[in-house]
This record gives structure tokens, C-alpha cells and sequence, in this order.
């Protein structure tokens, strides 16, 4: 009989989206001539099972509500970690005490966590029901305690069945830990998983020896043995199409699909080819690996129809780190004469020209995540991010104009920076209400695998596994300190006093933004600049001085007040640099233009965008 | 040169990227060209006169709802009561006001109901998506393939029944049964806008 093999994907997967490593280890083993591995969709049987224990009191939106924000509070594994360490009790009283501190509404949390157990025993059994001999979990982010909960319960039932772990928790030193501390899970997989996984099942057939699969953690007897990942990380060419077919067929049949709109998950480029020169100091995102990789045009675009054709669905989430920047000539404008009404989500670098950003909102791009971080510069350099806050304030702008959904984040607490670098900055931000705000502002963690975890001279050199861990493990903290991603240090930059302007002008944009405008016309060889922001004057501005024109198309690209009046004088416009100078500074008290050291830049959108609710 | 700005506070709406039409003109106005040739925006100078014919208010719902897929933004006055459930409009540029007690009531009610992006389509490689999250209704979610999915794409063209094949008739009953389409005397409309401008935030229809 062939090994028969179960892949897992536990909460909290995205319940939207397929996973997409259960798609490409299917894949994988189908191309490595292996049975295709039948696949436990956790994450959607959780929803259904909380809609039925709680008459849909609790629902899709509930598991959302815990997937998309309960990481840096680890509420997702707090959930299921009574389970995991047999104990009702365990971590309640800990949370209780951190949401104390931090303010964390904990309320759905613990009602999820009374059908935890219910739960786990049906995984198990449900599992064990499709006749595994492996079983194998992909974890990433909160799912390390649902997936170890179950694993655990299937060893108790069925000691027999082979249990493997692999995923983004497994990188590195995680791996090893997690394989070290819950002996009940057999293998780990550290790293890539479209060789290692078909190797590892060949293994546990006695065609290859174990030290030969790469990144294989296993035991030898008692002894742990932690196999070298392979120097060579999965060519573009080798990563499968992944199969979503059991994903798509299991949803048609879920009371979730009504609340769902599905989305399908492709991924063009693996690593960073900004990280590989210089790699963003606080971002661990791309793990133990972040040389740069991306599949080829046509084998994109092939991709991309044949899932969008298969699963007939329209709406598409790229996980890639960062956009290969050759697509924008290749890739996007094949899309974009493909003709289909996609929503196609991408991560990007923020220095995007404007004919990028139209090529972007040619090729069905509606969100994008350009990584903007900060618009002050001195910050943005400490980050090594390679853009101005300038930089940044122009994508915001033209993102606006093509109708882009903007995701970012504000991040402050940088070793190096004081409360200087964000004054000037701080209080211009009520000029920029018509552009996407940040979600937030929130003091940066230390990530595994980011230069500032991994050089404490860059300011981090006292850390710990960080305290939302202490509801979620019960290990020693030098295990904890191998097995977590996040981890505590003392605050440095800014002081949360500093902070609080910040957070506080972030959340006024975030209320003004829907119903601010700021958009330039043209009109007769005239500039209008239509002003509609919140605590503006609604008027319309005319700039009509023919100089004046010139001028503000200059600092619409963004000048410096010499580089200004050169491009004018160049121009054969004659400027008088005083008067010129004093329009700028009128403008500037305006709101009309946002300033950085020394540079200029014009606020108002070319176009506005449908903003839903507002505008009629 | 001027050191100051030049303040403009009369309205600009209905200069510049704006053009203006007049009722007549306003149906065979097709929304596409207007967009790509760069207008922000079409004022209508006189009420558009609706309820008198179901044919006529038909044509206008098809140039609303081409509008309303280019986010061309309108300026409109409503003299009477378009001939349909007030649900066929939620989904479509409402007017700016109304004329009239009987208009000012409909207008009232649609500008209420209004929301950019309730009820669209999608078009895709061989299928088409429908979402229809209208108020006061239920949500609906369809997914058209084969050669069901060209008779909606002939039905999403066609403006009169004469230019539709058998076949497309066929969808079109369907389509009517659904309530994806209204049928006049001598008209046909397909209700959905084609999906072409996602809102911000993009998850926001």
C-alpha cells in the first residue's frame, strides 16, 4: 500500500484563501510521483465548528477578528494552549494580568477558548478518520499551538501514525526547538518544503536515508539530529503550481462559504532582492533566506490563468515579499490586456515612479502594501529602507490618484532617533487627511532573522522571547528563546511621551481621511486646486501666473527651492527667486505642500478615488 | 507674478473636466468616451423627465449604470419616478435632487440606498461573477460559465430585444427571473456594472 498522507493547515489560516503551502507540498508529491496527499482544512472547520457549538453567535467574522489581530498578543494560541499542556487553566490568569497592562480586549478570546477541547478532539479524529500513516502540519505565525494540540492527541491515539511539522515556525532554530521540546511531533522540516517533504516521505519508506533530506530535525534514538538545510534554495522552476482542488471543492460544501468572498493565492518571487543588499533593520519577514527569486513571465501569467480559470475566482493575493521590479514591463502589462476584472493584491517597494503606479492600477492592481513605514527621513535612512520621507509622501499621493488601496504601518522606537526627527514631519500630517493614513503607529518588536535581532550592536543587545509568550509556552525562556519569533527589549528612539503626539495625529487622519479631498484640475493653461479636506477652508485655489504653473509641475516631482528655480531658469521661465520662494511658503502654510529637509513636494491628487460612503 | 493664491470660491464643479449635456443628449452619451477623454464629471442642464415610458427610463438606467462603471461623477435633476422597483436604482449615481414632491421622494429614497459598488459584475476567462448586496435584500453571489456566460456578456451590450439571438432571449428571461435584468416594450437592461474601478478601500464592494 502507498504511505497515506494528511497535510494540515490549523487555525488561523486565512478561512478566505486556500493554504498555500498544503497547495504546493500537493503539488509537490504529485510531481515528485508520490500519492497526492489528501489535506485537513482546520482553519474552516474551526468557524464551522464555533457556528453550530454557538448558533453562529460566533462566526467567520469572529476567526478573523483573532487571525488578523491577535499575533502580537498571541490570542490565537492562547486559545488552544489549555489544550496543548492539559490544563483548562493554564495561561489564563497570565493573559488576564498582560491584557491588564496593555489594554487588550480578551473577551472573544476566552469564549473561543471553552470549545477549544471539543474541538481538538474532533481534528484529531477526523484526521485519523482519512486512515493517515503521516500526518503532516504546516505552521506559521499562531498556528504552533492548534497544530501541536492536535498532533499531540493523534499521537495518544494513534502512536503508529508519523507526525511532521514544517512551515514558517520552523525556520532555523524554531524548528529545532519545536522538535526538541514536544517530542510527540517525529520530524521537522526546517526551510523550503518542495524537496525536503517528498524526500522525508521517501525516507519513511526506507528509499533514502534520513541525513539525506535537507533541514531534516529527527531523532537517533535518543539523539536529536538536525540535518544542513540545502545551499541551494528551490530554483523558481522547480516551485509547483499549487493544488487548491480539495480547498475549493471542501468550501463549496461550508456554511462559511456564504460569508466569504474566496480568493486564490499565487506566489511569483520568493526572498528579497532589496533585503539582499540591504536588508529593512527591523524586518525578519523573509526568514533564514532571502535571496531573491522570481518565476518567469510567461510562466507567470500561464500560472495566474490557470488558477484564476480553474477556480474560477477573481481575486487574487500575491504573498510575495516584494514585486520583482522587471514585472512592470513584463508581467503587469500582460495582465492588463488579459482583460478579466481581477483584485490583485501586491507588496512592493515604495519609491514607485508614476507610470509604475499606472501599470499597477492597469494590470487589476486594487492593494498594495509599499512597505512605507515612516515619512521621516532621518528614520527611514535608520531603517536602511532606501527612500525619503518625500519618496514616500509622493506614493501616497499618486496611489491616491489611481485609486490604490494603500496598507501601511507607522513604526517608531529606531535606535538613533529622537523626537527631532518627527516634528517637522508630526505636524504637517493634517495637510496629508486626503491620503491613505497608516492602520496605526506602533513601537517596532524585535523579529527573528532582522539585522537587529541578529547584531545587537545595532541597538538591541538585552532582548527576551517576548511576554505574550508566557500565556502561550510553558518552557524554560532558553527555549522559548529558540522556539518564538518575537521578542521584548527595552524601547529605544522615542520615548512613549514623544509617541503620543504621533499616535495621536494618526488617529484624527485615520477619522478625517474618508471625507477629504485635495485634488488638482486644469483649467485654461490654470492650475485649481480643489481643497474639501476636514479643518481646511473648502475653496478652490487657482494658480495662473504662468511661471507659477511651471513651478508647481516642478514640485509636483518633488524639488529642493534651487533645484526649483534651476529647473525654471532652465526652462527659459525667468523666475524671481524671492517671489518664487514666497509663493512656496505661501503654499506650504496652505497645506498644499509637505516639506523635508530642504525638499518640496505638491499634496493635491490628479484624480480621487471612490471612497465608499462619502461620495455620490 | 502674484506672491499669494488665487482664491476661486464659486463652484468649479460644473467647469473645466465637467461637461455638460442637456436631458436629450444625455442617453446617447456613452460614458466611456466621456471618462477617456479625461472628464471628471457630466452636469445635465435641464430635469431629466423619467416615468413616462418604461423604454426611456430603461435607456437612462443603461447610461447610470455605464456612469457608475466608469465612476464618471454626475450632476442630475429627476423630474418624476423612473418605472422600476426602487431596489433596480440602489445601485446606480443617484441624482443630486429632485423636482417636484413625487421626484424629491425617490430622489430622497435612492440617495439613502445608494452605495458604489452593491451590485456588480466580473468578468473572467470563460465566466462571469455577480455580487448583488443591495439593501433589502438578500445577498447573492453567482458564478456564470460556458455559454451562459457569452448570452451575459451579449445581454450586458445589448440595448434593444432585436439584437439579441435566441439563446441570448433564453438568458435574457433567466437573467429577468433573477432579477439581473429588466425588460421594457421594445428595451432590455442588465442591471450589474461591470466592475472597473475598485473602491478605497478595495474591499469596500
Amino acid at each position: 500500500m502507498p504511505r497515506s498522507t494528511c497535510l494540515v493547515a490549523m487555525p488561523w489560516q486565512a478561512i478566505e484563501s486556500p493554504s498555500l503551502p498544503l497547495g504546493l507540498l500537493r503539488a509537490s508529491c504529485a510531481a515528485a510521483g508520490l500519492p497526492v496527499p489528501r489535506a485537513y482544512h482546520g482553519g474552516l472547520r474551526w468557524t464551522e465548528f464555533l457556528m453550530a457549538a454557538t448558533g453562529e453567535e460566533l462566526g467567520p467574522a469572529d476567526y478573523v477578528e483573532i487571525g488578523e489581530n491577535g499575533l502580537f498578543h498571541g490570542l490565537g494560541d492562547w486559545v488552544f494552549t489549555g489544550v496543548l499542556h492539559d490544563d483548562p487553566n493554564f495561561g489564563v490568569s497570565t493573559l488576564e494580568e498582560y491584557a491588564d497592562r496593555k489594554g487588550v480586549d480578551i473577551e472573544l478570546s476566552k469564549r473561543m477558548r471553552t470549545f477549544a477541547a471539543e474541538f481538538i478532539e474532533l481534528a484529531a479524529a477526523e484526521i485519523l478518520a482519512t486512515d493517515p500513516d503521516t500526518v503532516g502540519f504546516s505552521t506559521t505565525f499562531m498556528q504552533n499551538v492548534p497544530s501541536l494540540s492536535v498532533a499531540k492527541r493523534i499521537k495518544q491515539l494513534a502512536p503508529d501514525v508519523t507526525i511532521i511539522f514544517g512551515g514558517g515556525n520552523c525556520d532555523g532554530p524554531m524548528g529545532v526547538a519545536l522538535h526538541r521540546n514536544y517530542r510527540f511531533v517525529d520530524y521537522v522540516v526546517c526551510g523550503e518544503g518542495e524537496v525536503a517533504f517528498p524526500a522525508l516521505l521517501r525516507a519513511l519508506d526506507g528509499e533514502v536515508e534520513m541525513p539525506s533530506v535537507p533541514g531534516l530535525c529527527w531523532w537517533d534514538g535518543e539523539t536529536q539530529r538536525v540535518n544542513d538545510t540545502s545551499p541551494h534554495p528551490v530554483p523558481p522552476g522547480r516551485i509547483p503550481v499549487p493544488d487548491f482542488d480539495d480547498w475549493f471543492a471542501y468550501l463549496d460544501t461550508s456554511p462559511v462559504r456564504g460569508y466569504i468572498e474566496p480568493k486564490i493565492v499565487v506566489e511569483t518571487a520568493r526572498g528579497c532582492w532589496w533585503g539582499e543588499v540591504h536588508h529593512c533593520t527591523f524586518c525578519g519577514l523573509n526568514g533564514s533566506l532571502m535571496q531573491f527569486r522570481s518565476k518567469s513571465p510567461d510562466r507567470v501569467i500561464e500560472e495566474l490563468s490557470y488558477l484564476v480559470s480553474r477556480y474560477q475566482v477573481l481575486d487574487v493575493i500575491t504573498v510575495d515579499n516584494i514585486i520583482d521590479s522587471t514585472y512592470f514591463k513584463t508581467v503587469l502589462p500582460k495582465i492588463a490586456a488579459l482583460d478579466w476584472d481581477l483584485r490583485v493584491h501586491y507588496e512592493l517597494k515604495s519609491n514607485l515612479k508614476p507610470a509604475e503606479i499606472e501599470t499597477l492600477r492597469q494590470a487589476r492592481v486594487a492593494h498594495v502594501q509599499p512597505g512605507i513605514e515612516s515619512l521621516a527621513s532621518p528614520v527611514l535612512k535608520l531603517m536602511d529602507k532606501g527612500v525619503s520621507g518625500l519618496h514616500n509622501v509622493r506614493t501616497l499621493r499618486d496611489c491616491e490618484s489611481a485609486g490604490l488601496t494603500v496598507s501601511w504601518n507607522w513604526l517608531y522606537g529606531f535606535p538613533g532617533e529622537t523626537a527631532a526627527d518627527y516634528a517637522d514631519v508630526v505636524r504637517q500630517l493634517p495637510a496629508m487627511s486626503h491620503l491613505q493614513p497608516p492602520s496605526s503607529s506602533a513601537r517596532i518588536l524585535l523579529e527573528r532573522f532582522s539585522p537587529h535581532f541578529e547584531n545587537p550592536a545595532l541597538g538591541f543587545p538585552q532582548r527576551a522571547s517576548a511576554q505574550l509568550y508566557e500565556h502561550v509556552y510553558q518552557l524554560p525562556e532558553q527555549e522559548k528563546a529558540d522556539l518564538v519569533y518575537l521578542f521584548d527589549t527595552p524601547h529605544r528612539g522615542i520615548t512613549e511621551a514623544d509617541a503620543a503626539e504621533l499616535n495621536a495625529v494618526v488617529s484624527a487622519w485615520n477619522d478625517q481621511y474618508t471625507d477629504s479631498y485635495l485634488q488638482r484640475t486644469d483649467e485654461d493653461g490654470a492650475i485649481v486646486l480643489q481643497d474639501r479636506r476636514v479643518n481646511w477652508p473648502h475653496e478652490d485655489i487657482v494658480i495662473d501666473d504662468p511661471v507659477l504653473v511651471a513651478a508647481y509641475a516642478e514640485l509636483e516631482r518633488g524639488r529642493t527651492l534651487p533645484a526649483l528655480l534651476k529647473r525654471l531658469a532652465d526652462a527659459g521661465r525667468d523666475p524671481d527667486p524671492d517671489a518664487v520662494g514666497n509663493w512656496v511658503h505661501t503654499m506650504l502654510d496652505r497645506g498644499l505642500l509637505f516639506t523635508e529637509r530642504g525638499g518640496y513636494i505638491a499634496l493635491a491628487t490628479t484624480a480621487a478615488p471612490v471612497k465608499v460612503g462619502t461620495r455620490v | 507674478m502674484t506672491t499669494g493664491l488665487g482664491v476661486n470660491t464659486t463652484q468649479l464643479r460644473q467647469k473645466g473636466r465637467w461637461l455638460t449635456v442637456t436631458p436629450a443628449e444625455l442617453v446617447a452619451t456613452a460614458p466611456a468616451e466621456v471618462a477617456a477623454a479625461g472628464y471628471e464629471g457630466l452636469v445635465v442642464d435641464e430635469p431629466v423627465v423619467a416615468g413616462d415610458s418604461i423604454d426611456d427610463d430603461l435607456r437612462l438606467l443603461r447610461f447610470l449604470r455605464e456612469a457608475t462603471s466608469h465612476t464618471l461623477r454626475l450632476d442630475w435633476v429627476l423630474a418624476g419616478r423612473p418605472l422600476v422597483a426602487p431596489r433596480d436604482l440602489a445601485h446606480l449615481v443617484p441624482p443630486t435632487r429632485g423636482v417636484g414632491p413625487d421626484a424629491t421622494a425617490c430622489v430622497a429614497a435612492w440617495r439613502g440606498a445608494y452605495r458604489y459598488g452593491t451590485f456588480y459584475y466580473r468578468r473572467g476567462p470563460g465566466f462571469v461573477t455577480v455580487k448583488d448586496v443591495r439593501p433589502d435584500g438578500d445577498t447573492t453571489h453567482l458564478t456564470i460559465d460556458g455559454e451562459s456566460a457569452e448570452a451575459f456578456h451579449a445581454l450586458a451590450e445589448a440595448t434593444t430585444l432585436a439584437e439579441l439571438n435566441p439563446a441570448a432571449i433564453d438568458a435574457m428571461d433567466d437573467a429577468v427571473e433573477f432579477g439581473l435584468a429588466l425588460r421594457g416594450v421594445e428595451t432590455v437592461l442588465l442591471l450589474p456594472f461591470r466592475m472597473r474601478h475598485w473602491p478605497v478601500p478595495y474591499t469596500a464592494a
